[in-house]
């Protein structure tokens, strides 16, 4: 199409009011660039619209432009640096709170735990201490009945089991004439039955005389079984019976478990 | 002339050029809107909404697509449809056609007077009637050819060529 053509078509005036397709403004576009009087003549009809317009509009505010630009940039501003400032200071505010109550409480159970473990510690240590002396009592006992086996003075005298009654008992009298006192070693022996108790027995041979020289009261309760018996008379053997509670006047033979002399 | 550089600028989010724009075409842009919705106070809220849309959309305006003045149009335009449209001014016994530009320029004594108004009234009442009212639907209502070919009952081979013949005229008694 030559300039002409296209200033003749009507096509620019549909062009300036938006009535064209896509193509048709493309088209138009490269036919302004072509012809400069073509883009001449656009511009004129453009400029007479313009101001066909202007003159059927009612005078346009002042305050349209004010009110434009607060809409546009002061206000978006003002909101930006407001918003981002009570943000931060809102947000700072609430991780500050935040941090704060979670180490308050992370301090609380802190310091529950090591109150605990406190509580814990010294009760072992009470364990501990008690543990120590009655281990150092023990050791002293032990000590004082070694001393004693030791003694020059001491007899040992074996009390195998009787074999009718107990074939598997035995028991050991460590028999210090000197200070009349025995130690007996029962451990020999088998518990009691209940009602039942050792009753130890000093024997002079000719003729056979037996002396209650004292019951094993607390045998199961003693732990080494080791048992001092004192005011001992000139003895020449010694016997343990099986008697009721609290003991007998004389010595139950049936029930004689273990038996030896000097 | 299109102000190309300013419309750059405009793009490259220049506040000063935006500024320049409004100036440039605030007063069309209003006479647009106005011939439309035919109440001053809702043409300037109309107005507002139009220049921020110019102002965030501007990226998408394109010289190859068409004139910047037919962006802002069509802009304006829709605008001003849609504000008619919506719920607020469906009842509203505003007529899209009861009135068009002539009626505007003999009514209103408050038209603002960038030229001398009295005599485009003049120019303008001297145009064919079917001129006003192709003029009024193309350019003031967007209407396409299609349409206003079905409104004003003339074929639609002869709505583009008429419409050339009566702008032809206004401009030859605008002294263009």
């Amino acid at each position: 199409m030559t300039a002409k053509e296209y200033i003749e078509s009507g096509d620019l005036e549909l062009f300036v009011y938006g009535a064209l397709t896509p193509e048709q403004n493309k088209s138009i576009h490269a036919a302004m660039r072509k012809y400069p009087e073509v883009k001449q003549e656009v511009e004129k009809i453009e400029a007479t619209l313009k101001k066909l317009a202007e003159n059927t509009s009612p005078p346009v505010s002042e305050h349209t432009w004010k009110k434009i630009e607060n809409k546009l940039f002061k206000t978006k501003i003002r909101t930006i640096g407001s918003k981002h400032s009570t943000n931060w200071s809102a947000i700072l505010g609430w991780a500050a709170s935040i941090v704060l109550i979670v180490g308050i409480f992370w301090l609380f159970n802190q310091n529950n735990a090591i109150k605990n473990e406190l509580v814990e510690v010294q009760n072992e240590n009470q364990n501990l201490l008690e543990e120590i002396v009655s281990k150092e009592e023990r050791l002293a006992d032990t000590e004082s009945l070694l001393n004693i086996l030791r003694d020059r003075d001491i007899k040992i005298v074996n009390l195998p089991g009787n074999a009718p009654v107990a074939p598997n008992a035995y028991a050991k009298v460590f028999y210090n004439e000197n200070s009349n006192t025995v130690h007996l070693d029962a451990r020999g022996l088998p518990e009691p039955p209940e009602g039942m108790v050792y009753q130890v027995w000093s024997l002079k041979m000719d003729p056979l005389t037996p002396t209650s020289i004292g019951l094993l009261d607390n045998f199961t309760k003693d732990e080494n079984k080791v048992f001092l018996l004192e005011d001992i008379p000139i003895s020449e053997g010694f016997g343990i019976t099986l008697e009721p509670t609290g003991g007998s006047e004389t010595p139950t033979l049936e029930q004689l478990y273990t038996i030896g002399v000097i | 002339m299109q102000p190309d550089q300013l419309i750059l600028q405009l793009q490259q989010g220049d506040q000063k050029a935006f500024a320049r724009i409004y100036e440039m075409y605030s007063e069309s842009t209003m006479g647009v809107i106005y011939n439309i919705v035919l109440d001053t106070h809702l043409a300037e809220e109309i107005l507002q909404d139009v220049f921020i849309k110019i102002w965030e959309k501007a990226d998408s305006y394109n010289s190859s697509k068409g004139r910047f003045f037919t962006w802002i149009l069509n802009i304006a335009r829709n605008a001003a449809i849609d504000k008619l449209r919506s719920k607020a001014y469906k009842n509203s016994k505003k007529n899209l056609d009861a009135n068009n530009f002539v009626h505007i320029l003999e009514d209103n004594n408050n038209l603002s007077s960038k030229t001398d108004t009295i005599g485009l009234r003049k120019f303008v009442k001297a145009l064919e009637p079917l001129c006003i009212k192709v003029i009024d639907l193309l350019y003031f209502k967007g209407f396409t050819q299609a349409e206003a070919s079905k409104k004003l009952e003339i074929p639609l081979g002869t709505i583009k060529t008429r419409n050339r013949n009566c702008l032809k005229a206004l401009r030859n008694s605008m002294g263009d």
